[in-house]
């Protein structure tokens, strides 16, 4: 009742039809503002970003609240056509902005919306080309919340693309000593993974029809809201005999008839019955291939990581925390929507050679990381290790390794925020981040080593932090697959140790041991910002350890809906 | 009730809580306060034997729900949780009680007692867990605090280093342990112990030896015992809560919890498993010189006897040996701390050589005398309280090899550990407290005895060393009150099974004597302190060569392989993309352009011929013409 009240307080004050656009552009309007602003506010620019940062995670946290658990479709729902084209002969196609939230995507908000926040935080550090900088991370800001609320193909990959643009800026203007190397590589790495999906989507653009709008063009019904299921089922079924006039097919890209088999035309190229082979695979196995590649890359999934460390190392520290916090999730993301979303067939077959690259993900990140000598890349090949666990638990096909990797997703955002802010803070002291330059910082920073072990610690898996039930379940789902082998799972185990060894070793070689630097620098122990900042992930990281219904309660509804379509 | 449970596990947090909350400044008192949580923790524990009239409590909540699937929170009090809560929550309260004093000039006082009481949070939940999931996170806590705890000395690189080792040698365990619950889900269809004990039949040979993988890391058996010698580096009063209560019985408590899933190929295994370590244990104890290190070899030897016993299906013999054994145990090493907190502190001086002491028994008649009974006990004298736990246990080997159920080895190695137990226990006790003081840099009267403070758990522990506390009749362990209230009646009314322990308590104890009398001769008659034969190094520390350097070494390999073969063919595609674009350039340039401009060139250069002609002379426009013509005609006529 009261939860009510307050809602509809609230809808009053915001058209709530509008929510989610609104998370996706206020920070645009604010980049805009701060473009018209003159440069004599610059030292205000921190604290609007801020101000912004807290008031979009306000209302995803608000969205979190009011989210139905038991409806099993998308809420929040906006829905406009956006570009309609008449194909003549062809038909229509109908691109639309449709926006949606379910239960995998509304994690994914509101850890977007809190790493921004973390990230605006850390961006304080930032001292030249402000409002550049601020503007550049408002429109990252956008791209990404719209990948995560785009419930339309074209409108998911127009934001998937338009991220690299201040990614590109971003890491080669305020970067380290090779950024521009950096920069390049991440930009050509990620594009060569668009064009792949970019193939797939115009693919998807012939085979599928929009049921509802072709329904209104063939006269079923006089509007939208009298298309019935039932008039979608003469659709279907006219649409399996092929008995619908071409000029009056819609296609369309919206997410929800994309994973509807129904929706597909027979004898077009991505249709569930097109038995015509392409270089030896069914067409729908090989579109799903080139999906794969392209959101592996972003995952990433070894071998096609090497841009990471590289693009990593080379970043500002905001940019290191948004990059791992959130970026590489829109290619988990991404997988499991896009991917498995509507090639379930083809993921369902080629789930073992994913749970393979996922194994050897974690166990080639693990032993890599192990071998770093510079703090960033060690928790750059973390990060591939960790990514490596989404993939085993994608691949099990069922609900605890589904669960798992979402967690793993979730959490991995949490703890990877935490550990290149820590880095951050070493680096901001020393402008050093070889290991072997430090020992003994326990002695000398114990505020920064206990957060530094709580983030170790949390992230080599311990229980009761939020990195445990990502890798357990992801695990659990993936030894006891119908579709994996045992073993794999075993293997990937091993992984947990190594995952140990390299945490355990570095904060042994940095932290213990007689007090020694390698330069002359002052070392203090973390400020205020800081510890807002770190204090903050730890309790959140141990929040989700130990509540880990808050995410599995949303969750929940849409996992059935994903292995259904199975 | 569930308030009491739930106040013992809080209470030892709070403790931990308050350490870090208090800080430095005030960590007496934060001292203090674990101290008192942990006391209050244990009046609860107490009270919970008199009070459970129902013999069993189980209380459990939705902890979260993945699809429809339940994981579930909860406790699970019966007989063993009880005994095992009020065990632990009483060996940390004597082991804090002894290092108000034993740490006392420490700096980071306050940080040693918050992990001393996360340490005992992370058992107690053990114990009270209602199923594999929750257990396996505290299991792992366990794991965490006994990192912090040995490497709480963290200037010390030898204190890094095995604080490490514990916890990647327990990590190793711990994927078998997460597999084996995996498994269990899966047949099971839950994990919670409740419903371990209606199964039809076991789950499988896998499912056990999965599970038991979790206890060969934490209770510290053949191979992975290599974590405990080295684990001596931490603290000697975090020595005795390790050994005796809080991690290694982890271990054996889990095997009692998940028994009915054991399958006989994975009991035979676990027996096996268990004599080997007996064996390994003991004989490596021979060799020591380090007063802890001979304590943590027997520890690893006796985790074998309680194994040995679970491998048997004998669980209430093998909690009865671990808890006559935590409380010997904790003595023991208790008493070493003594010993160690009396001798002088000076560089290059190593207190705990056993080699440099001797008569200490003059001047630590208190230690001397607690120390003996605890050794008594551990040897299995009869009248001390392990020759009840123990003699059970071999009374079992003993029956179940004369109904040919398995091997004679297993006796063979039990019986032989007997020997040895008594041997190098012996040794130690003559090299420390009797013979005549043997450090050349100070005299005997140099060494103290420790405070009251501190003398007092001594007192304690040795007192429940006796066998007259578990049993009215200390010969026997018909009567012990024990057993019979861990609910085992069958076994009383179980004549071939009472003859058998009786035979096996008169055999060992000839074979305990036999072992004292040989340590005397040697040690005391013959002075033979060092023995000739060492124990190679590489069968002690096998974690370096086998794990740790082949780890790094392949983890190089890769980065190699990473930097200069993946990035390589990244970079050389690009470099690849670069050249192709230079050579279409080159081609662009020269080839294609160079054809329009050729031919451009090409009428230029012909004009050039051409402008010649044109001289502006008649007689040489006339000539040709003429020519022309005739070549015309030439032509048309040939």
């Amino acid at each position: 009742m009261n939860q009510l009240i307050i809602s509809t307080l609230i809808f009053s004050l915001v058209p709530f039809f509008m929510i989610l656009s609104l998370l996706i552009f206020l920070p645009l309007l604010l980049a805009g503002l701060l473009a018209c602003l003159p440069d004599i506010f610059q030292k205000y620019f921190k604290w609007l970003v801020l101000g912004l940062g807290l008031l979009q995670l306000g209302i995803c946290s608000w969205l979190w609240w009011i989210f139905d658990r038991q409806a099993t479709g998308y809420q929040f729902l906006e829905q406009y056509d956006w570009i309609n084209i008449s194909l003549g002969l062809s038909g229509k196609i109908v691109i639309g902005y449709t926006l949606g939230l379910d239960g995998v995507s509304l994690p994914m908000v509101w850890l977007t919306a809190l790493v921004m926040l973390v990230g605006s935080l850390a961006s304080f550090e930032i001292k030249e080309k402000q409002k550049a900088y601020f503007m550049l991370y408002l429109l990252l800001y956008t791209s990404i919340m719209g990948c995560f609320l785009a419930l339309d193909f074209f409108l998911f990959f127009l934001f998937f693309e338009f991220m690299l643009l201040p990614m590109y800026f971003l890491i080669g203007l305020w970067g380290g000593p090779k950024r521009e190397y950096a920069s390049l590589k991440f930009f050509i790495y990620t594009l060569i993974g668009s064009i792949f999906i970019l193939i797939v989507m115009i693919g998807l653009y012939l085979s599928v029809v929009n049921p509802v709008a072709t329904a209104l063009e063939m006269g079923y019904a006089q509007n939208a809201t009298l298309v019935t299921p039932s008039v979608i089922k003469n659709i279907q079924e006219a649409i399996a005999h092929n008995n619908l006039p071409p000029e009056a097919l819609v296609h369309t890209f919206d997410f929800r008839y994309l994973s509807d088999f129904g929706n597909y035309l027979p004898n077009t190229l991505l249709s569930t019955t097109q038995l015509s082979l392409l270089w030896g695979l069914p067409a729908r196995y090989l579109a799903f291939l080139l999906l794969f590649i392209g959101f592996a890359i972003k995952l990433p999934m070894v071998p096609l990581h090497t841009w990471l460390p590289d693009a990593h190392v080379e970043a500002p520290t905001p940019i290191s925390v948004v990059l791992a916090g959130i970026l590489l999730k829109i290619g988990g993301y991404g997988l499991l929507r896009i991917g498995y979303g509507f090639f379930p067939d083809a993921a369902q077959n080629y789930a073992f050679m994913i749970g393979v690259l996922g194994t050897i993900s974690i166990l080639y990140g693990a032993f890599n990381a192990l071998a770093q000598n510079d703090l960033k890349r060690l928790v750059a090949y973390s990060s591939v290790s960790h990514m490596g666990f989404v993939l085993l638990g994608l691949a099990a096909f069922n609900a605890q390794g589904m669960a798992g990797a979402i967690y793993q997703l979730f959490s991995h955002g949490i703890l990877s925020a935490m550990l290149f802010l820590l880095v951050g803070v070493l680096y901001s002291r020393t402008h050093d981040r070889r290991i072997d330059s430090y020992q003994g910082l326990a002695a000398k920073m114990p505020f920064f080593t206990a957060l530094t072990a709580i983030a170790f610690f949390a992230s080599l898996g311990l229980p009761f932090f939020s990195g445990f039930i990502g890798e357990f379940f992801s695990l659990m789902g993936a030894f006891n697959s119908l579709l994996l082998p045992r073993w794999l799972a075993a293997l990937a185990g091993i992984g947990l140790v190594i995952g140990a060894a390299y945490f355990l070793w570095t904060f042994q070689r940095m932290f213990f041991g007689k007090f020694w630097l390698r330069t002359d620098q002052p070392l203090t122990d973390i400020d205020a910002r800081e510890k807002i900042m770190l204090i903050g992930l730890a309790i959140l990281a141990i929040i989700f350890g130990l509540f880990p219904q808050l995410i599995f309660d949303i969750l929940n509804s849409s996992i059935p809906r994903l292995l259904n379509e199975f | 009730m569930l308030f009491q449970l739930w106040f013992i596990l809080l209470a030892p947090f709070f403790g931990f809580l308050m350490a870090f909350a208090l800080g430095k400044k005030h960590h007496q008192t934060a001292a203090y306060l674990s101290c008192a949580s942990t006391f209050l923790a244990l009046c609860f524990s107490l009270w919970l034997i008199t009070a459970s009239s129902q013999p069993l409590v189980h209380f459990s909540f939705n902890w979260f729900s993945i699809d429809s699937q339940s994981f579930k929170f909860g406790f699970w009090l019966d007989h063993t949780s009880i005994m095992m809560l009020c065990l632990v929550n009483f060996i940390a309260f004597l082991v804090q009680v002894y290092s108000l004093v034993y740490m006392h000039d420490e700096a980071d006082f306050h940080r040693y007692f918050g992990f001393l009481s996360l340490f005992t949070f992370a058992k107690l939940g053990i114990v009270l867990a209602d199923n594999l999931l929750v257990l396996y996170g505290f299991w792992e806590l366990v794991g965490l605090s006994s990192y912090l705890l040995i490497g709480f000395w963290y200037q010390k690189p030898q204190a890094v280093q095995a604080a490490k080792k514990a916890f990647l040698i327990n990590r190793i365990g711990d994927i078998g342990l997460a597999l084996g619950i995996f498994m269990v889900y899966q047949k099971v269809g839950n994990v919670n112990f409740e419903s371990f004990n209606h199964l039809a039949q076991t789950p499988g040979t896998l499912v056990g030896l999965l599970l038991f993988c979790g206890c060969v890391a934490k209770s510290a058996q053949f191979p992975l015992h290599i974590w405990l010698p080295d684990a001596m580096e931490g603290p000697t009063p975090v020595s005795a809560l390790i050994h005796a209560a809080t991690m290694v019985a982890a271990g054996i408590f889990l095997m009692v919890r998940v028994s009915p899933l054991l399958s006989a190929d994975a009991q035979l295994v676990i027996a096996i498993t268990g004599s080997i370590t007996l064996l390994v244990g003991g004989f490596f104890a021979v060799f020591q010189t380090d007063i802890k290190k001979v304590l943590a070899y027997s520890t690893i030897s006796q985790l074998g006897l309680m194994v040995l016993a679970i491998g048997l299906g004998a669980n209430t013999a093998a909690m009865f040996h671990l808890f006559t054994h935590a409380f010997f145990k904790a003595g023991l090493f208790l008493c070493a701390g003594a010993v160690i907190h009396s001798q002088p502190h000076r560089a290059n001086h190593n207190p705990q050589d056993m080699l440099l002491m001797g008569g200490l028994r003059k001047v630590l008649p208190y230690t001397f005398v607690c120390f003996s009974i605890c050794t008594a006990a551990l040897v299995g004298l009869p009248l001390f309280s392990g020759y009840l736990s123990k003699d059970f246990i071999l009374g079992y080997v003993l029956m179940n090899v004369s109904s040919q159920k398995t091997s004679f080895w297993l006796l063979g190695a039990s019986f032989l550990s007997s020997v040895l137990t008594a041997f190098y226990m012996s040794r130690q006790l003559f090299l420390v407290f009797l013979g005549s003081y043997r450090n050349p840099d100070t005299n005997l009267n140099a060494n103290h005895e420790a405070p009251w403070l501190m003398r007092l758990p001594l007192l304690l522990l040795a007192g429940l060393s006796l066998g007259i506390v578990f049993s009215v009749n200390p010969l026997s362990a018909q009567n012990a009150w024990f057993l019979n209230w861990l609910g085992l009646e069958s076994w009383q009314n179980n004549m071939e099974l009472l003859h058998h322990i009786h035979t096996a308590g008169l055999y060992s104890t000839g074979l305990v004597l036999m072992g004292i009398g040989l340590a005397y001769w040697l040690v005391l008659v013959k002075k033979r302190l060092v023995f000739n034969f060492q124990v190679p190094h590489f069968l002690i520390d096998t974690f370096e060569p086998l794990i740790f350097r082949p780890m790094i070494a392949l983890s190089t390999l890769l980065a190699w392989i990473d930097t200069n073969i993946i990035d390589f063919m990244v970079n050389f595609l690009a470099n690849l993309q670069v050249q192709i674009a230079k050579t279409t350039a080159w081609i662009d340039h020269n080839i294609i352009d160079g054809l329009v401009n050729g031919s451009a060139n090409f009428a230029g250069w012909l004009g050039s011929y051409a402008r010649k002609i044109q001289t502006g002379q008649i007689q040489l426009y006339l000539v040709m013409m003429v020519l022309s013509i005739v070549a015309f005609m030439l032509y048309s006529f040939w």
